[in-house]
């Protein structure tokens, strides 16, 4: 619960924010504990978009003669 | 003997003799290539062998077209055709019209024993394959490079999300090069381990063209890979071994990028679905506590004390009655002998004597007289009736002898 955000893989986070979506629905927590929930679940929720979005967005080719990886240009079309 | 004009003449007659040969027109035979060149018009030359003889052999591009595999020195193959004297060089040489690789019988039959081998070893097990992983931020793809399968699946991928990196293994996916390279492309993803999610692919071609992929050697390298491996092998209909060792099988390459995205896009949906049902939750949360509050503040009790008073006092009428109740019930449930008790009670009561006429006479005190001897002259006494009661003196007194005697 206390654990560092950054610490949890994308897994846990969702686990996380559906735990707290469904404890805030429950009711069965003080006003400070539901907006400490409130904060943390909308924390968790951001960790999470950031990290669907976190690639580069790098489209490359295996290179066999040297084993490393060349720029691969695909044109843009309609598919 | 013969006598022949010319050289050309010579040549024209051999050509004639092979043309009418029952056995040199319509042959088949099988032998090693040990030369093979195409030559710039895209025809193939070549030799076959065996352990003490050659024979030189042209194949025309048109019918080379029509080959499943492209030869290569070393290979055993089975060609038909006829034989042919080149009368430019004076060469005897056998022109191909068609040729398979000896030793391979129909390739149906190839791939209906090698699935049946395969199937009974637990390469299709289900129970074997992965899931597509959540978040399939790298996606390592082995197909050829030049083609529209690469740009098909790029292109899908980019149309339903931007946000993946893919890395591409160009390998042949025709010809004999066809299974040791795309099994070598499974293999290296499955070591590097630098991509979430594979996906062989080929375009649409014949059962011929998509043969490389009944392969053992694809197969056992698709099976043995731990990262999910999806295939896509030509059209809807088209099924190859590959289909079914694979952890998904797509209809098409970009079925194949549609897959790959369906479950990015679950997952997105899934976020902003949770960081909605979270401002949902708090407002709801909040609103709840906030029309107790309203609800506390508008109580009678809090508006006018009385009221909560006087609902009190009710309550202790109501446990007053309820007493009241249960004691006449007590009563009621009396039993037969204590009424007939009660009743002769009831009959001793002197109050019912006095009404049938008789009456007492009491002393000062309201204490009743039972004797004549102990009134004297002058006494006050009561008289009591059944109806009330009257106050006299005592004249005079005497006494009974009968009751003294």
């Amino acid at each position: 619960m206390s654990d560092k955000i950054e610490k949890l893989s994308y897994e846990e986070a969702l686990e996380e924010l559906k735990q707290i979506v469904a404890k805030l629905n429950e009711g069965k927590v003080t006003l400070d504990e539901s907006l400490q929930l409130y904060k943390r679940g909308n924390e968790l929720a951001a960790y999470c978009d950031k990290k669907l979005k976190e690639v580069t967005q790098k489209i490359s080719e295996v290179n066999k003669a040297t084993g490393g990886e060349d720029p691969l240009n695909i044109e843009e079309s309609d598919v | 003997m013969v006598e022949f004009k010319s050289v050309s003449q010579l040549d024209n007659y051999i050509k004639s003799y092979l043309t009418g040969s029952e056995y040199l027109s319509d042959f088949s035979v099988t032998g090693e290539i040990s030369a093979y060149t195409i030559s710039s018009r895209g025809h193939a030359y070549f030799t076959i062998k065996d352990a003490e003889a050659v024979m030189g052999c042209v194949m025309f591009s048109r019918y080379i077209a029509y080959t499943s595999f492209t030869p290569a020195i070393g290979m055993k193959v089975t060609v038909t055709g006829c034989m042919d004297f080149y009368a430019p060089s004076g060469k005897l040489q056998m022109q191909v019209l068609t040729m398979k690789e000896a030793g391979k019988g129909d390739l149906h039959e190839q791939y209906k024993q090698l699935f049946e081998r395969l199937s009974k070893e637990g390469l299709f097990a289900p129970e074997h394959k992965k899931s597509l992983p959540v978040l399939p931020r790298r996606i390592g793809v082995v197909t050829s490079a030049s083609g529209r399968v690469i740009s098909d699946i790029v292109n899908t991928l980019r149309k339903r999300n931007p946000y993946f990196d893919l890395l591409l293994y160009p390998a042949s996916v025709q010809g004999e090069n066809c299974p040791p390279e795309v099994a070598a492309g499974v293999r290296y993803f499955n070591e590097k381990k630098n991509v979430d999610v594979i996906i062989v692919a080929r375009g649409g071609g014949s059962y011929e063209d998509l043969f490389g992929f009944n392969d053992e050697r694809i197969a056992r390298a698709v099976y043995e890979c731990e990262i999910p491996v999806i295939s896509a092998i030509g059209h809807e209909p088209d099924y190859t071994i590959i289909d079914y060792v694979a952890d998904l099988r797509a209809a098409t390459p970009t079925a194949a990028a549609e897959q790959v995205m369906a479950s990015f896009d679950d997952q997105k949906n899934m976020v902003d679905n949770l960081a909605l049902s979270l401002d949902i939750a708090i407002n709801s949360y909040l609103g709840a506590k906030r029309s107790f509050l309203d609800m506390l503040k508008n109580h009678k009790a809090l508006l006018t004390p009385a009221f909560y008073a006087k609902q009190q006092l009710m309550v202790v009428d109501k446990y007053r009655e309820a007493m009241k109740n249960s004691m006449e019930a007590k009563v009621t449930s009396l039993s037969g002998e204590q009424k007939q008790l009660m009743g002769r009670l009831e009959s001793l009561n002197p109050t019912n004597v006095l009404k049938r006429g008789y009456s007492y006479v009491s002393d000062k005190d309201g204490k009743a007289v039972e004797s004549a001897s102990s009134l004297m002259k002058g006494d006050v006494i009561g008289i009591v009736f059944a109806d009330g009661k009257a106050t006299g003196e005592i004249i005079d007194t005497s006494f009974d002898d009968r009751r003294s005697s």
